[in-house]
Order: structure tokens, then C-alpha cells, then sequence
């Protein structure tokens, strides 16, 4: 259950999360929820080779996602309630669990009670949690692509990611979209100087083997099925005004 | 017909929009008209982006603010809006607006014009007699940047889109406005029908919050 994306329906109400008796007679579409992050450049955008991310080397990634499952929803919470103890070395030899697979870093979670995972589900705040989510996202795959790539941990980077308002909902950065897979997608564009202090340009442009950089009016080139980057471009030139 | 148009090279960096702008109020101290082009010339150029509206008619804003009328297109689809294009004057039979930069705040666009449902295009689901939407006064002004919602093109992404959301419930008859309901549908039903456009598609993929749509049933 821990493994398993969290499933939403739209009743006619409203979306809401699916619960656990409804499983076996769903009469409506279901749609899982996902966070996606651009990291922006001076008018550009860093992207990732395959390598980076353990995913093979002829793939290459313009944005880094993640579906949210049943897990993650009690991880990410716990994960921002304990108050963020970085410890720079022992984070870098901590043995990470995939990205796909991040609510195994917390025990409680991994211990839980299925039912008890799907039931504490709510949307009472889905603005806070899914700030939460792209922190908790964001500091595990920064973490895990320094200890893949060699790029210099920057904690400093991380708490104040945290600290920052770049994932607010309300802000020009993010933006929603429901993906053709039947996604429903919470979008964030950080920032240049974010992207520069996590991963500094010395860095990245001489390592090749890992990062890409691609002028953003290029993009609409390759934007055209897919549809997180082809709305990205659409709020590229307000947010590069605003940053 | 000629069509607004502006450089794709000053959209994507913030440095050459200023520079772009600071160059125009030289010229235009107080707002800035579009440059206009023959629109098939410049349709499969990529260097040139063409600001298209996409008017949307809601149910109403205050109770049904997710429903939106349906449009049967020329080409047989199903649309959730009316693309135009912002045009030197008005052409007759085509949806257009026209418009200028002001720039007072560098960013900003506005418009104003009488906007009807163009040829070709009728409600879905609406016999001729049962209802159709008089020319409606349209003004518009929001910061261009900020507006922008997409880009779109058949050949090449070569136009930025932008939504202008129309009350319907203003042009339906007040004493049974239930009565037209029928014609709207809710952004799921619409993404759930067959023969969509992909602009329509596209639009409401992008513009329906799905967040502020989120309940928690109380037990």
C-alpha cells in the first residue's frame, strides 16, 4: 500500500481521494497526483542525462517527477515536521532508497498499517501538502544525484529551499495541469539562482556526461506532446520577469 | 487578413522584453500598437508569435464556474471556446479583436471589441431557435506575460493563447436560466467527449485548477 499512487476521482462534488471499500466497484475515471520541477537558468533550462538519475544513459530528463503514493503522503509530513536535521556528510553516505520508493526512508511509514495510510488521507490542506511533497521530493532527488554525479552538496541550498516560497501555489513559478495519462500535475519552475546554488554552472558544464542545457526557445520544438513542458513555456516569460 | 504578431527571440528572456519595450516607448510614449502581417505568410513561421483569444462562455461565474458552453466547429469537432485573432480592423464572419500594448506597466496588453460567435461555428446540442449569444462587448486588459497560457500551431508552436472568460448567465434569460444548462458541460464531461479540438483540450488541461477542486467527504 505504501508503494501504491494515491487515486482521486471526480464525483460530481468535487476531486477526492478514492477509499479503501470503493476499490472494487469504481464507476469513475481515477487520476493520481504528481509533482513535477523545472530547474530554470538564465534563459535556459538544466536538464539531466539518464546517468544522473540511475536511469540509463540514452534517456534525458528536462524535468524531474514524481507520483505520490499512499507513502509518501506520511513521509513527506514527517519528514517536514522533524525540522530539517542536515548533516552534510552523514546525508551524503546515507544509502538511498529509489526516487520512486522515498517513504522507505522513514520507518514509521514503512511500519504502517495499510488501512490506516489510506484512511489518514485528506485534502484539508492539499496547498501544504503538496509544498511539502516538492521539498521532500527535492531533497532526496538533489541528494541522490550529488552522490551519482559528484556535484558539492549545498545545505545551505536545501534549507532554503525550504525556507523559500518558490512552490507556493499562489506564485507565477507553479502551475496545475491534468497530464493525458490521467495525471494531475503540480508543476514548479525554480528559479535560476536556485538552479545555480544547488547545482553550480562550473559544475554542470563540465560535466556533460550528466547534465544537459537547453536554450528555452528551443523548447517549442520538442514541447509539442509533451504537455508539463509546453505549459511550462507559457509561464516561462512571466516568471523570468518576475525572478 | 493581418494578423498581430510579435518576435519569438524577446518572449523567452527577460533581458530583450525590457530591452524590446524600452525601445518602443522611444517611439510610443504611451502604449504600443502590434505590428501587423499577412497571416498566411507568417502562419508556419516560427520567429513570429501570433497572440490568439480564446473566449470561453461560463455558465456562471458565481454558481457553475467550471461549466462552459460547447461549440460545434467548422471541421466537425467539439470546442470548448472561440479562438480569434487580434486583427488590424474587423473582418466579417471571423471571430478577431483588436488591440495595442499599453505600457505603462511594460507588460500589459488590452482590448476592447464587439465580439460574435463566428461563421460556421453553432452550441452543441442547441436547436437553431433555442438560444445563441448576441455580439458581446469585450474588454480586456491583464498583463500579456501573465496571460499567456500556452502556445499552440498546427505546422510550428507559433501562437501564444489566452483565455477571455465570458459570464453567460449575463446573456441567458434571467427568469430560466436552467434552461440552457444542458449546453454546458463541466470540464471532465468535456474532456470525456469524443471529437475534442486539440486547442480546447489543450486550454482546459491547463486552466482548470484541479486543486481548488479537492474535497475531503466528511465521514
Amino acid at each position: 500500500m505504501q508503494a501504491q499512487p494515491v487515486q482521486c476521482i471526480f464525483d460530481g462534488k468535487g476531486l477526492r481521494v478514492v477509499l479503501p471499500y470503493e476499490y472494487y466497484e469504481l464507476k469513475y475515471p481515477t487520476y493520481s497526483i504528481n509533482i513535477e520541477c523545472f530547474f530554470g537558468l538564465e534563459d535556459e533550462l538544466l536538464g539531466f542525462k539518464g546517468r544522473a538519475l540511475e536511469k540509463g544513459d540514452e534517456d534525458f530528463f528536462l524535468s524531474l517527477t514524481h507520483t505520490i503514493t499512499y507513502g509518501d503522503h506520511l513521509a513527506a509530513g514527517n519528514f517536514v515536521r522533524k525540522r530539517l536535521n542536515f548533516h552534510p556528510e552523514k546525508d551524503l553516505s546515507l544509502n538511498l532508497p529509489p526516487l520512486d520508493e522515498l517513504w522507505r526512508t522513514d520507518p514509521e511509514v514503512a511500519q504502517a498499517n495499510p488501512e490506516k495510510l489510506m484512511y489518514s488521507w485528506n485534502f484539508n490542506d492539499v496547498y501544504g501538502f503538496l509544498t511539502e511533497c516538492v521539498f521532500y521530493f527535492l531533497r532526496y532527488a538533489y541528494l541522490r544525484i550529488c552522490q551519482i554525479t559528484g556535484c558539492p552538496y549545498d545545505v545551505d541550498g536545501v534549507k532554503s529551499l525550504y525556507h523559500s516560497a518558490y512552490y507556493d501555489p499562489y506564485r507565477s513559478n507553479t502551475f496545475t495541469y491534468i497530464d493525458k495519462e490521467n495525471k494531475l500535475v503540480f508543476a514548479v519552475f525554480l528559479p535560476r539562482y536556485i538552479t545555480n546554488t544547488l547545482f553550480p554552472p562550473q559544475f554542470f558544464l563540465a560535466h556533460p556526461e550528466y547534465f544537459l542545457v537547453v536554450p528555452i526557445s528551443e523548447l517549442l520544438l520538442l514541447c509539442k506532446e509533451r504537455l508539463g513542458l509546453r505549459y511550462l513555456l507559457g509561464i516561462v516569460p512571466n516568471a523570468a520577469l518576475e525572478f | 487578413m493581418k494578423v498581430a504578431a510579435i518576435p519569438k527571440s524577446i518572449l523567452f528572456s527577460a533581458k530583450l522584453w525590457r530591452k524590446f519595450i524600452q525601445e518602443k516607448r522611444k517611439e510610443y510614449p504611451h502604449f504600443m500598437p502590434f505590428n501587423y502581417y499577412d497571416h498566411e505568410t507568417i502562419e508556419n513561421c516560427a520567429e513570429l508569435i501570433q497572440p490568439i483569444v480564446f473566449v470561453m462562455f461560463c455558465l456562471d461565474f458565481a454558481r457553475n464556474s467550471n461549466y462552459f458552453c460547447v461549440f460545434d466547429t467548422p471541421d466537425g469537432r467539439k470546442s470548448y471556446g472561440i479562438p480569434c485573432h487580434i486583427t488590424d480592423k474587423k473582418y466579417p464572419g471571423l471571430a478577431t479583436v483588436s488591440g495595442s500594448f499599453p505600457i505603462i506597466t511594460n507588460t500589459d496588453f488590452s482590448f476592447s471589441c464587439k465580439f460574435s460567435i463566428p461563421e460556421g461555428y453553432t452550441i452543441h446540442g442547441a436547436d437553431n431557435e433555442c438560444f445563441s449569444f448576441p455580439e458581446i462587448d469585450i474588454e480586456y486588459s491583464q498583463s500579456y506575460l501573465a496571460g499567456l497560457r500556452l502556445f499552440w500551431g498546427k505546422e510550428v508552436l507559433n501562437h501564444s493563447v489566452h483565455v477571455v472568460v465570458i459570464d453567460a448567465s449575463k446573456y441567458l434569460n434571467r427568469y430560466i436560466p436552467d434552461s440552457y444548462s444542458y449546453l454546458f458541460k463541466h470540464t471532465f464531461e468535456f474532456l470525456a467527449m469524443s471529437d475534442i479540438d486539440e486547442l480546447s483540450e489543450l486550454v482546459v488541461r491547463r486552466e482548470y485548477n484541479w486543486m481548488t477542486y479537492t474535497y475531503t467527504p466528511q465521514p
